[in-house]
């Protein structure tokens, strides 16, 4: 089935609040996962692999494991990767802002693949973004174009270099990268809203199912509370 | 004068609920700027397909050629609805019309599958050539008694236009990716629907020109010999119904950018035709017409709800006071009179006032239209110093930190999402359950517990970036990504404690739905509201040809002036 980019942008906030996540981790993560949709990479895969092991979110504190001038080490205590991704890339722009230095940021967990250059690129086009996960290496340059290319050591640890400004960037270190320029993105993004992003009708009811969680059953007392209950006009 | 040096009104004047909850229309809300862009563009509108039986049972198509030649189609299904099914209920699955605007030419596949789905409104499936969608309820008693009076030969009585002002009357308009129809990005990119709500307000008064061709044809087929058609006059009074719920709420809290372009926008016109501009006699007399409209407007509008009727009471002796003024004092700004209005009258009459001083002066705030639309961005920027978020909380959010949280008040209500309805509700966190499910129009209450939080950290740790602070506090991080957003954007939100026992939502519905260009504002409760779009609004039949477009405050056709 064809959905919009709204609808599973809505759709995926409420399921992962839904699951207590917290709003802006909710919203940056729902808005990758759809930039990633709207740009034919595989966004609703990582959320699958999230959702086969649902947990719930408390704010825990994510701790900084060791920092230099260019690198920050993040340790999260929560456990739930993703989250730090998302803070880290945060971090790493702020600090790459002030330094005005590249910043690489190394996470001692293991986020899930994809959804951390989603997460930069989502948020800010303007700086380029490497990402190293223990499935691929990817690159996002200021002007929008994407490389993405396998990562063969599963060893590797997940790590976000953000460059500011006009920094001469080092190259890409795959030779058999797949290259997609910006207006090839843009191509996509523009047949995504002509014809809406295809979603299987498993993968929505499921969703439909979780979000169910973000939402609060009826209750006799709130049904005759109800803005517009009986709203029956002549 | 710069926009930048028009002094406008402050935000803790113009974003305070219960003045929200006061304003009326004017000529830049979304209904009157469409209305002038389909006329100035002489935007070509055919019924190509009118396939209705004697009940009124059927098929319509209007084609559309807008602007730069971009094409478009409504089609209207209109069934059989026992009465037991009509309720207003946004989930319902059963409408007496459902109505789509759609790109391009309909094929008749597209139709086929339009008319298995669109029915079902929010049960059924769109595509994302589907624009916006929407249904609609008979005002059965309005709709029955017209149709006879038409088939007599006879003209309905303009009265019962005064107390239920539509034929029909919507509840949601949809456009904006719901239900699998086209995203607001791909509306946007459309020459004729650029501005915000442009496609739904078209969809709407399209459709109302249907309900009227609608009750000429039931008239013809019930009594063929001496049907008679809707007087022109009457036509133009009749506008669509629109029942408002909770639903359209939260959008002023989501969308604080948005929200703040409008504001500016209403607040630019009126700062210009304030201060830029210097009374005439013919403006003069302008004025005291339309108060006198206004007034009769008004004075016209029968409601039940006492608040609204209170207001109303005090906005006709505001609009009174206001003529008193006029007919006494020499003016040569309009400053004296807005100082005078804003001093001794209702805020409700100050809201009247104020969309007709802007009324007379189209050539220079028409154009602020076009400034209605933003692209909205909500970033977060980890380099802001701590005593940087600190002195914006205390600069921009002091409305906040006078309330107190630790009251049971303060936090009296919650807004959550239901289930069943699939719409906000408001519970009472006391006795409901579910506020663990909280929806996020907790603004105050957010700001209040960062800055409890801020105050908490070490004056020798303010010089640190605010990601460091974000890191040991990562509930916060939605807050300070909304308080760094909306530094340039001072309308930007709606400066009332939703969670309090004393908050009336309906003052929310009422300030987004003026800015749609809604009127005779009805409220059921302090939870929904019926109004009415488009009322006085011209006919198709004179798109392309009007020499003015001021509708605003319409009033009775007076009987003798169409009945021989």
């Amino acid at each position: 089935m064809l959905v919009s980019e709204n609808e599973l942008q809505e759709l995926v906030w409420r399921v992962l609040r839904g699951y207590g996540w917290p709003r802006a981790e909710s919203k940056d993560i729902a808005n990758a996962i759809v930039w990633l949709e709207m740009h034919q990479l595989d966004g609703l895969a990582p959320l699958r692999t999230l959702l086969e092991a649902p947990t719930t979110f408390s704010h825990q504190p994510t701790t900084i494991s060791a920092e230099t001038g260019t690198t920050i080490t993040l340790h999260t205590a929560n456990n739930i990767a993703l989250l730090a991704g998302d803070l880290a890339v945060d971090l790493a722009i702020g600090k790459a802002l002030e330094t005005s230095r590249a910043v690489r940021v190394q996470l001692l967990d293991t986020p899930v693949p994809t959804l951390l250059i989603a997460s930069a690129a989502a948020k800010d086009d303007v700086f380029a973004v490497d990402i190293t996960t223990n499935t691929h290496v990817m690159r996002l340059l200021h002007n929008g174009d994407l490389s993405i290319a396998p990562q063969h050591n599963p060893e590797t640890a997940a790590a976000a270099h953000i460059y500011v400004g006009n920094q001469p960037l080092p190259a890409f270190p795959r030779r058999t990268a797949t290259h997609i320029p910006h207006h090839v993105s843009q191509q996509h993004y523009q047949a995504h809203l002509a014809s809406g992003i295809a979603i299987t009708n498993t993968d929505w009811h499921h969703l439909n199912m979780l979000a169910l969680n973000s939402m609060v059953e009826a209750t006799e007392e709130s049904r005759q509370r109800g803005a517009g209950e009986n709203a029956i006009i002549g | 004068m710069t926009t930048s040096t028009l002094p406008l009104r402050p935000p803790h004047i113009v974003m305070q609920l219960d003045r929200l909850g006061s304003f009326y229309a004017n000529r830049i809300s979304f209904a009157r700027s469409m209305i002038r862009k389909i006329n100035r563009e002489t935007w070509d509108i055919q019924c190509t397909t009118f396939d209705i039986d004697a009940n009124g049972y059927g098929t319509c198509i209007y084609e559309i050629i807008a602007t730069e030649g971009e094409c478009y189609s409504l089609v209207v299904f209109s069934q059989f609805l026992d009465a037991k099914d009509r309720t207003d209920r946004v989930i319902a699955n059963k409408w007496d019309a459902a109505f789509a605007l759609c790109e391009g030419k309909l094929s008749d596949e597209q139709v086929d599958r339009l008319r298995s789905e669109l029915p079902k409104q929010e049960a059924g499936r769109n595509q994302a050539d589907v624009l916006v969608i929407s249904r609609a309820n008979k005002s059965v008693r309005n709709f029955e008694s017209i149709v006879d009076q038409l088939a007599n030969g006879q003209q309905p009585n303009p009265d019962q236009f005064s107390e239920v002002g539509y034929i029909y009357r919507t509840t949601a308009v949809y456009g904006n990716g719901k239900f699998g129809i086209a995203d607001y990005a791909k509306l946007k990119q459309k020459q004729s629907f650029k501005l915000p709500f442009s496609a739904q307000m078209f969809a709407v008064w399209l459709f109302r020109e249907f309900t009227i061709q609608l009750v000429n044809h039931v008239a013809r087929c019930k009594q063929p010999t001496t049907a008679v058609s809707l007087d022109s006059e009457l036509h133009r009074y009749v506008g669509v119904g629109n029942a408002t719920g909770l639903g359209m709420a939260p959008f002023l809290v989501k969308h604080p950018q948005l929200i703040h372009q409008w504001m500016l926008a209403r607040e630019t016109a009126l700062a210009r035709a304030c201060h830029e501009t210097t009374p005439t006699a013919a403006t003069i007399a302008q004025l005291t017409d339309l108060l006198d409209r206004a007034h009769l407007h008004i004075a016209e509008t029968n409601i039940a709800d006492v608040r609204q009727t209170q207001a109303n009471t005090s906005a006709l002796a505001g609009l009174d006071a206001i003529k008193h003024y006029l007919n006494t004092n020499t003016l040569d700004t309009w400053v004296p009179l807005a100082d005078f209005v804003a001093a001794e009258t209702s805020v409700e009459t100050q809201e009247i006032f104020n969309s007709l001083l802007i009324e007379l002066y189209p050539d220079i705030v028409d154009d602020l239209e076009n400034t209605t639309g933003t692209i909205a961005s909500v970033k977060l920027n980890p380099t802001w110093r701590i005593s940087t978020l600190i002195d914006a909380i205390e600069t921009r959010y002091r409305w906040v930190l006078a309330i107190d949280f630790d009251s049971p008040e303060s936090t009296h209500y919650f807004w959550y999402y239901s289930q069943e309805k699939k719409e906000p509700r408001l519970g009472v966190r006391a006795e409901e359950p579910g506020a663990d499910k909280e929806m996020p129009v907790t603004i105050a209450r957010d700001i209040a517990m960062l800055y409890r939080t801020l105050q908490q950290v070490p004056k020798t740790d303010y010089d640190k970036a605010v990601i460091r602070f974000i890191l040991a506090h990562p509930e916060h991080k939605e807050t300070i990504r909304r308080v760094q957003s909306l530094e340039t954007f001072q309308y930007g939100e709606v400066q009332a404690n939703l969670l309090n026992a004393e908050c009336l939502p309906i003052h929310l519905l009422r300030a987004k739905l003026a800015m749609f260009g809604a009127g005779r504002f009805d409220p059921k409760s302090n939870l929904w509201t019926r109004i009415t779009l488009f009322q006085g609004a011209p006919r198709l039949t004179e798109i392309g040809n009007l020499t003015s477009d001021d509708w605003s405050f319409p009033c009775k056709p007076r009987r003798n002036s169409y009945v021989s």
